[in-house]
């Protein structure tokens, strides 16, 4: 997150391996603006566990998530979300689209996204400046930190 | 807070902070205090809005 923003990262404490803890953003929403002037608002939640793999130790895994993209006066324009069971809606993972046809309720299949190809979407797409500390590294940085996400994930549709 | 990481961009919060914040978050977005909210997920009659699945899944951070 450094890459885009100096807010913080919250992550519940106190919990055990084995049960779900949750991301979540210091500035909910994030308050971004494009180098063209536009203003954009990001919404992050996101559950995961620390499973235990031998013999390695532990990983990460991902149990959902909910990455929201706003326009400046906070209405939606694109969410991933992934929140299988015991969660409602569908078990794999999508995007919603509000701002065009089939509609918000619509629920586009994807892949499992990472927060990495969100913040690479909003930086190099939609022209989000990087931070001062990452404005000549920022594509490594997210790229090896998605790199992990990419070798541990268990499934990928 | 207990910062994670060295540079403190990461921060572990108690339940009690994460009450606290998740609280402001519930009243903000949808006018409902967290134990009304949590009341509500309980029963399952939170209102039909974008906002709810956010907060549900930041519901962790008051357990």
């Amino acid at each position: 997150m450094s890459c885009i923003t100096c807010a913080q990262l919250y992550v519940a404490g106190g919990k055990k391996p084995g049960e779900t803890l949750a991301l979540g953003l210091s500035e909910d929403p994030l308050l971004l603006r494009a180098a063209n002037g536009d203003r954009l608002q990001l919404l992050l939640a996101h559950q995961f566990r620390l499973v235990e793999d031998q013999p390695s130790g532990w990983r990460v895994s991902t149990v959902a998530y909910d990455y929201r993209l706003n326009d400046g006066g906070g209405k939606e324009i694109l969410s991933w979300h992934w929140h299988p069971a015991p969660m409602k809606g569908p078990d794999h993972p999508h995007l919603h689209v509000a701002a065009a046809k089939p509609g918000r309720h619509a629920h586009l299949p994807t892949g499992r996204v990472s927060i990495e190809s969100v913040l690479r979407l909003l930086l190099t797409d939609l022209g989000v400046p990087p931070t001062h500390d990452h404005e000549s590294d920022y594509v490594d940085v997210l790229d090896a930190s998605e790199r992990d996400f990419i070798e541990y994930r268990s499934w990928h549709s | 807070m207990s910062p994670v990481t060295a540079d403190g961009g990461v921060v572990e919060l108690t339940r009690e902070e994460g009450r606290e914040m998740l609280g402001q978050r519930t009243q903000r977005m949808l006018g409902m205090s967290l134990e009304e909210f949590e009341a509500a997920y309980e029963a399952d009659t939170l209102p039909d809005r974008s906002e709810v699945l956010h907060l549900i899944m930041l519901l962790p951070f008051a357990r």
